[in-house]
């Protein structure tokens, strides 16, 4: 079981590296695209990196008179660019020094990263340090993934308008995760705790939810007056599915640190990066015709699998875990007990307060 | 039933591949062991250090008879180190780290296992890529300490106090879990750290700061917990947009600063973080 896990894990990686990178691990090339995960990155003054750079929770270091001509996207990670970068420039959940050289010809986007600018740094395109994305700008409900408001309405989804879709979609992706795994961490560990402990019940669930929505919808559709019930039903369906979609995106990238990389990684950087993995293998499997597809479709019905049956991670699945923790919860308080005690010629109460150590062991 | 469908899963998986199924996984070789035995260098005041490698497992600890001793463990032909000698300079590396096809699995090893002397003063660089460190400087002579990693677990400790004064600690690190105790034994003037995301302890516990000492903290996403031993007298900056700050023991708050009621030498922390937590834990 061991074996197929890690070949499992193994296959994932490289597919998502043979769909995104042509040639991902080997950075020594220096004339494709390159993704680069928790290693340290040296760019060397003068030499020219032909593409665009994708740095997972390492250490960057662009020196002077060298050149990125693509996009540079930094994930969780650090370090100081000293060169010329001739897309954009994007960190997430991370620090990076803009030394004296350092020509940025794209947009700097910085959201929730520490960015320090030494004198001389100079940035052409525009800067922003958070995300500017109103939530309305997000069909949520039209499928799994948010879709991405391309239009050029001046002030929608700004940020991820300069950037490609590709790029925007991940990015949008990872910075829900992240903020998911900062606002609802124990919600989104309860969610993930299930899919771990009964995974083919999440599947059978959120199939049953689907297949409730859809027969629902159709019914309550035909009576017209019930139209809003549906709209809120359809909100909240698509809520669940999204909340699942990146709690399953963090489940994956917690299994790649243990299981790949041996490491046990902060939750923001797993679940950027699984949401990340996630993604491009929704995107790569859809090569396969019919089957790619339905395959994401089953990889949602365990998002939404997970979020239903967890209440949106605020009920633990299995329910029996709950009344054992319910009774732990109980024996470790101070108990009032009362002892019956038979003494010769009649009966004797005696109560007293104890607690839980004490009772089980009088007991 | 489980392996069938994982079966089933990755064979679906493997289609999708096609021809790019070849070498996946890293070519390994019998491994080898190299012994370091460098002795110490004559008639030289300070040395520099460089350690460059690639992932895997490093351990450096102090009581080295010569300047460096130990051995290297790998089953990777591309990682056979290499070893530069000059006058007052030793540096072992791993040639181009990611010159290198295929992804690691458990079978490759990287083991560093090397202790350094403390007889003279040494300027030390680190660099690696995701590793397991274990680091301990305790007794060491450390004008100068660098370490640049990637994603990697480490745990540095200076248990006994630098005898000389380190002029500059600078930590560099992506998305890691690192601890470092016994920071006033390092004896620095100045500590840099710039972290990815990630969970950092970092203990300013060890003997009575000798000087004024600062430390810069830049991190994105992190969780960062900050331990002042009773009597330390410390200043804590808040410069960033920290999400979340905890306190533990007795702090004064001035804006946002945070104090120490103690006397003595000054330990001032800036602290800039993007998004995060931190706590700062004040002995009693």
């Amino acid at each position: 079981m061991k074996k197929i896990k890690k070949y499992l894990w193994l296959s994932l990686v490289v597919l998502l590296l043979t769909f995104a990178y042509p040639r991902p691990v080997s950075a020594a090339s220096l004339d494709n695209d390159q993704i680069i995960f928790g290693e340290t990155y040296t760019l060397e003054s003068g030499r020219i990196l032909d593409g665009s750079l994708i740095l997972i929770g390492g250490v960057i270091d662009i020196q002077s008179g060298a050149t990125i001509s693509g996009d540079m996207v930094a994930l969780g990670s650090a370090g100081t660019i000293n060169g010329t970068i001739e897309g954009n420039l994007i960190t997430i959940g991370g620090t990076i020094t803009l030394e004296q050289n350092a020509v940025i010809q794209g947009d700097l986007i910085t959201p929730t990263s520490f960015i320090t600018q030494e004198e001389g740094v100079t940035i052409e395109g525009d800067q922003y340090q958070s995300w500017n994305l109103p939530l309305s700008e997000l069909n949520i409900s039209s499928g799994i993934l948010p879709d991405i408001n391309t239009g050029s309405g001046g002030h929608a989804l700004s940020i991820v308008n300069r950037i490609s879709e590709k790029v925007a979609v991940t990015l949008v992706l990872v910075a829900l995760a992240a903020l998911m795994l900062l606002v609802i961490p124990k919600p989104t560990e309860v969610m993930t705790g299930a899919l771990s402990t009964k995974p083919w019940h999440m599947l059978g669930y959120g199939a049953l939810t689907a297949l409730v929505m859809l027969v629902g919808g159709i019914i309550l559709t035909i009576t017209i007056c019930m139209i809003p019930v549906v709209l809120l039903a359809g909100l909240s369906f698509g809520l669940a599915m999204l909340a699942g979609w990146l709690a399953l995106g963090y489940e994956l990238g917690k299994r790649i640190a243990t299981t790949i990389f041996k490491a046990t990684w902060h939750p923001v950087l797993s679940a950027a990066l699984g949401n990340l993995i996630l993604y491009l293998i929704a995107k790569g499997l859809q090569f396969i015709p019919c089957i790619g597809g339905f395959l994401v479709f089953v990889a949602a019905l365990f998002g939404l699998g997970m979020t239903v049956v967890t209440l949106f991670g605020t009920s633990p699945y299995p329910r029996e875990k709950v009344v054992e923790e319910s009774r732990q919860i109980i024996l470790n308080q101070d108990v009032e007990v009362v002892k019956e005690e038979s003494e010769g010629d009649g009966t004797k109460k005696e109560k007293k307060t104890r607690n839980n150590a004490s009772t089980k062991s009088d007991s | 039933m489980k392996k069938q469908l994982l079966a089933v899963f990755l064979v679906l998986i493997l289609a999708t591949l096609s021809c790019s199924l070849s070498n996946i996984e890293m070519e390994t070789i019998e491994t080898r062991t190299v012994t370091i035995n460098e002795s110490l260098p004559q008639d030289i005041d300070e040395t520099t250090l460089t350690f460059n490698m690639t992932g895997g497992v490093f351990n450096l600890y102090p009581g080295s008879q010569g300047l460096v001793t130990g051995t290297i463990t790998y089953n990777v032909e591309q990682w056979e180190p290499e070893y530069t000698r000059s006058e007052n300079a030793y540096e072992i590396k791993q040639v181009n780290p990611f010159s290198f096809s295929g992804i690691p699995t458990n079978e490759v090893e990287n083991t560093w296992d090397l202790s350094l002397t403390t007889a003279i003063p040494l300027i030390l660089s680190i660099e690696g890529g995701a590793s397991e460190y274990n680091f301990d400087f305790s007794g060491l002579q450390l004008t100068y300490l660098k370490i640049l990693q990637g994603a990697s677990d480490s745990v540095i400790q200076f248990d006994t106090p630098n005898p000389v004064v380190m002029e500059e600690f600078s930590f560099t690190t992506g998305a890691s879990s690192a601890e470092i105790y016994g920071l006033a034994n390092a004896n620095f003037e100045t500590m840099i750290m710039s972290a990815g995301a990630g969970n950092y302890t970092l203990d300013f516990s060890g003997s009575s700061l000798q000087h004024d000492a600062t430390v810069q903290i830049k991190a994105g996403i992190s969780n960062i917990t900050i331990i002042i031993p009773a009597g330390m007298k410390a200043v804590v900056i808040n410069e960033g947009t920290v999400s979340n700050i905890n306190t533990k023991g007795t702090w004064l708050l001035t804006d946002n600063t945070y104090s120490t009621l103690d006397e003595g030498y000054t330990l001032t922390i800036n602290l800039n973080m993007a998004v995060g937590n931190v706590n700062l834990n004040h002995g009693e």
